[in-house]
């Protein structure tokens, strides 16, 4: 039987993927930047606020932190990234999250080594509620977050500044003869979409409630790639779409195993249908299920 | 207006523009000529940033923008069309022109999200002056179309209108007709003359054949081999006796 529960958590992992591949759509889809570290930026969300709400500072002022601290380090590697030639920005940004793991796991007096952090509270106190009422608050909180930054994202890419966007994706040097300071907009997208990446994970941190260096595994990144790539990269609703489909994928086929007696993991079933989307996607609807628009301003 | 003096651009010490000196005054219109591979888009390159010349200075309006980078040199009011060109596939033939207008309160993420009012009302004039400029290029249908949907010389006349979105002071025109068939090369100049003459522009341009822009043109650049080999009004440049060897390459 599939209960409400089931369905309730499948959708607050579904709105914080959707908020993360937003912020690899901006990136990748409309600016054309590689980013295949999106899983470090969840995870320094995470880490932020577990440190910070495990040790007594109330989780809104967790989330702030953490949207700054990614905000700045987005600034930070935007500075070599943003010259370099785009299959380099893609090497870039892995070995950046890379690193950020191998050290979170090996110097355990930063955040606990291997154990990362436990005891992370949640956003509301599961002793005096209702486990229903639990999920459904997070699940809320994250839809609202989600909204923030569709709308935003949604005002950013319907303007003159999505212009620039598209320009600098298509041809940059078109687009600084005509005016733009390609430099500055791409550090603007790297800072934007590390915030928007961590605030998903700070609520991840709070809903499951410990956070380990495992957060950080290309695994995730390349989950975000494929939401991106199945949703439409180049579309803001996409990211909802694409997270929703690979997440009903990953949920369903654990389901599944209860009614078919298949001769395989459910975990490679997983992978298989995952994969078979993503090739069907390619070949037949290379530009996702949700298409490119045009820009409207007025 | 426009003032170089030994300007050098090398790519792995072969020097491409060689000690280049040239003048382009306000109001007129100049020449850029040459063979293939003389230097004449490197001399583009050079003046609006896409490469830092190794030597040599550029004064715009008695302003040193030597090696100002693109962005910087169109703020000065400079604006260049490209050869092969560089327009955005992905954005409507409209979206394209209004991309390149001046002082876009839209272009700040910021005022992007916040001054959502002062934004449309840009957009809405933008959009009015867009479509004037399409009328005169005679794109006016194609407004709403991608560019994939352009023949060659309608993407050349598409570049053209994006630089004059720009309301340049100086408009830089890398070979305009190239690659379009004859009478549409001629209707381009007839838009153009038109153009200039209503806006006073000053323009700087290549191409190849002389003969299709000496009508138009007031003053002739001949480049070879990195060199300004020579200069002059169209018809002393034509009947000059070294310039069939210029081009043949003696
Ligand atoms: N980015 C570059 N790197 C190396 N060499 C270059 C580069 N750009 C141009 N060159 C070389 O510089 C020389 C001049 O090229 P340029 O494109 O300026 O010639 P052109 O006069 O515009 O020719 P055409 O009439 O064919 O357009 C050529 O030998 C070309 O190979
Ligand atoms: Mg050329």
């Amino acid at each position: 039987m599939i209960s409400i529960e089931f369905i309730l958590d499948t959708l607050v992992l579904t709105v914080l993927f959707a908020i993360v591949t937003l912020s690899l759509n901006l990136k990748y889809g409309y600016t054309g930047l590689l980013d295949f570290g999106k899983a470090a930026f969840f995870a320094t969300g995470a880490y932020v606020s577990g440190l910070m709400t495990t040790n007594g500072y109330p989780p809104i002022l967790g989330i702030l932190t953490a949207i700054v601290i990614a905000a700045l380090m987005g600034l930070l590697i935007s500075i070599p990234a943003i010259r370099v030639r785009s299959d380099y920005l893609a090497i870039i940004t892995l070995v950046f999250s890379e690193t950020i793991r191998i050290i979170l796991k090996n110097e355990s007096w930063i955040a606990g080594g291997v154990l990362g952090i436990r005891g992370i509270p949640p956003l509301i106190d599961p002793r005096t509620t209702p486990y229903q009422m639990y999920l459904l608050t997070h699940l809320l909180i994250a839809l609202m977050l989600y909204m923030v930054f569709f709308t935003v994202s949604w005002l950013l890419t319907n303007s003159p500044f999505g212009r620039i966007l598209k320009a600098i994706r298509e041809d940059e040097i078109a687009s600084a003869m005509y005016g733009k300071n390609n430099t500055l907009v791409k550090a603007f997208v790297f800072s934007f979409s590390c915030a928007m990446a961590a605030s998903a994970g700070s609520l991840y941190a709070h809903y499951v409630g410990f956070v380990s260096p495992d957060l950080f595994v290309l695994a995730i990144t390349l989950q975000v790639w494929i939401m991106s790539i199945i949703g439409g990269p180049s579309t803001i609703s996409g990211s909802f779409i694409g997270a929703l489909t690979v997440l009903t994928i990953a949920r369903g086929t654990r389901i599944i195993k209860d009614y078919l007696n298949l001769p395989i993991d459910p975990n490679n079933t997983m992978f298989i249908l995952t994969g078979i989307l993503l090739i069907i996607t390619i070949m037949f609807r290379p530009t996702g299920l949700v298409k490119e628009g045009k820009i409207k301003v007025v | 207006m426009l003032k170089a003096t030994n300007l050098e651009l090398r790519f792995g010490g072969f020097r491409v523009v060689d000690r280049v000196s040239f003048t382009i005054r306000a109001a007129k219109t100049y020449a850029l000529i040459g063979p293939n591979g003389s230097g004449k888009t490197s001399l583009f390159n050079a003046i609006t940033g896409v490469y830092k010349p190794q030597g040599g200075k550029i004064f715009f309006r008695g302003k040193d923008i030597t090696s100002y980078a693109p962005h910087r040199v169109y703020r000065e009011g400079i604006v260049r069309t490209f050869q092969y060109p560089k327009v955005f596939y992905k954005m409507t033939i409209i979206d394209n022109l209004i991309f390149a207008a001046r002082n876009q309160v839209g272009d700040n993420p910021v005022s992007a999200v916040f001054q959502r009012g002062k934004v449309k009302e840009q957009e809405r004039n933008l959009k009015k002056k867009a479509l004037d400029v399409l009328d005169k290029i005679g794109l006016t249908k194609y407004a709403e179309s991608y560019p994939s949907e352009l023949s060659g010389g309608q993407l050349k006349l598409l570049e053209l209108g994006r630089a004059l979105m720009t309301d340049p002071k100086l408009l830089m025109l890398d070979e305009p007709a190239a690659g379009i068939n004859p009478i549409l090369a001629t209707q381009l100049f007839k838009i153009l003359r038109r153009i200039r003459d209503e806006e006073n522009l000053t323009i700087f341009l290549i191409e190849h054949r002389l003969e299709i822009v000496r009508e138009f043109v007031d003053w002739v650049y001949v480049m070879r081999s990195g060199k300004i080999v020579l200069e002059g009004s169209p018809n002393e440049v034509l009947y000059d006796k070294n310039f069939l060897e210029i081009y043949t390459g003696g």
